[in-house]
């Protein structure tokens, strides 16, 4: 009807731009929708890997001191930072502990994992850090008959454990070693974030990390104090 | 004019119902990759892939990396049907050999992997095997051609991706000459096809 009243040629014109427009319009609410599922798909990591130069010994243990944030979280995201040995990056296995926060929590908790060809354990603790306060985490294997047996500590800044678990591992040889921030948005502030003594034990005594290679997700940025030291920051929009 | 205006007002009905729809998917349904509420019993954490920070580099540099540290890396010479090795990721101390069929994005989706670690490891003794796979049914010691270690015959992944897509699958790792090397198969490869390969590990040489 519309095209016998209005004429061929300015019909063609008028369906064209309403075409279009539906279109733009269309394609613009789908971008709406699909563009915070994209941005929430990865997660993002600000940190240190151990890098390991040939005719060095394997690194049976990580620290590292990591100082309490305590940023707001959007509910359903999170906050987590860690220490990690890993164990395969093929299959995906590891030890870590560290603390975390998300949306559902005021205050952050400590946790440790571990995943391993025989089980997922994530287990968090019922209390948690002091925001603003230090603590070290440590993991390093226990050098007990089965070498399968791994140690959990974790420590407050006197030195007093709060936490110390034997873990079995299976594979249970280290390959890497991981010192990340790690959040599921960007909308996480991880200002004040600090790292420092990242160490890995030789089998015999603690080393200070002596080289790392940095990696870390914009929005956030990392200042390389040191091979064993770090600061990050940035996020929150 | 007005029909211009009615599709104009239609449109901005839709755009709004989407936003919507966007908003309330966004605030209610987390993905799968997110973060797993506190009950589910998945990992808290997800550690930085290897792909995010390693290098890829040629058989070539491989070789001048081995002969500079006066490492002797050992390479399958034998691979099932035609899987062959299509990249290699460095990050020290990881080398991490990807050996595929088909065109993969990274060695996540490949048919077999190799990593090694460059630092030197003690190896344990046939005893020290033997009481890691104590009570295990799933796991059993081997020695092939100067290979000393334990294969795992429905090893999971921690990635739940690629547990859902393989499924438990045969996964072993073992010593070779002081180095650490684990190997990863996706189905159909099987255990025993995992130990062929190994036997078939040869010094690589430039």
């Amino acid at each position: 009807m519309l095209y016998n009243i209005l004429g061929e040629k300015r019909m063609e014109g008028k369906e064209r731009k309403i075409k279009l427009t539906l279109f733009f319009s269309l394609f613009t609410a789908v971008l709406c929708t699909i563009s915070p599922l994209l941005a929430q798909a990865s997660r993002l990591y600000v940190g240190y890997f151990y890098f390991g130069p040939p005719g060095g010994n394997a690194p049976w243990g990580v620290y590292s001191r990591i100082l309490t944030i305590n940023p707001a979280i959007p509910t359903y995201y999170a906050h987590l930072q860690w220490v990690t040995i890993m164990l395969s990056y093929d299959r995906y296995y590891w030890l870590q502990t560290g603390y975390y926060k998300d949306g559902t929590k005021n205050n952050p908790v400590f946790y440790w994992e571990v995943f391993d060809s025989s089980q997922k354990i994530s287990y968090k603790l019922s209390i948690g850090p002091t925001t603003g306060a230090t603590y070290s985490y440590t993991i390093v294997h226990a050098q007990k008959t089965d070498p399968k047996l791994w140690d959990f500590l974790i420590r407050d800044s006197s030195g007093q454990t709060i936490f110390n678990k034997e873990i079995s591992a299976d594979p249970y040889v280290p390959i890497d070693l991981q010192a990340f921030v790690e959040t599921t948005t960007s909308y996480i502030n991880i200002g004040g974030t600090h790292f420092s003594y990242l160490s890995y034990y030789n089998g015999q005594s603690w080393l200070l990390w002596n080289r790392h290679a940095a990696y870390v997700d914009p929005p956030y940025w990392l200042d390389q104090v040191s091979h064993y030291e770090f600061k990050a920051g940035g996020g929150g929009y | 004019m007005k029909n211009y205006l009615l599709a104009l007002l239609l449109a901005t009905i839709i755009a709004i119902f989407f936003s919507i729809v966007a908003v309330i998917t966004t605030e209610r349904r987390p993905s799968s990759q997110e973060f797993p509420l506190p009950q589910e019993p998945s990992p808290v954490s997800y550690p930085v892939p290897l792909y995010k920070a390693a290098e890829k580099i040629t058989l070539s540099e491989l070789i001048n990396i081995s002969k500079t540290h006066n490492i002797t890396l050992y390479l399958p010479t034998k691979m099932p049907g035609n899987i062959k090795l299509v990249s290699i990721y460095y990050k020290p101390p990881v080398v991490l050999l990807s050996y595929s069929d088909r065109e993969a994005p990274d060695y996540r989706y490949d048919n077999v992997t190799i990593e090694i670690s460059i630092w030197p490891s003690a190896v344990p003794s046939f005893g020290e095997l033997n009481l890691s796979v104590k009570n295990v049914t799933d796991s059993r010691v081997f020695s092939i051609n100067g290979a000393r270690g334990v294969l795992i015959e429905h090893a999971p992944w921690g990635d739940p991706e690629l547990q859902k897509l393989y499924g438990p699958s045969p996964l072993a790792f073992f010593w070779i000459e002081g180095h650490y090397y684990i190997i990863s198969a996706s189905p159909p490869i099987t255990g025993a096809q995992l130990l062929e390969i190994i036997g078939s590990l040869r010094p690589l040489k430039g």
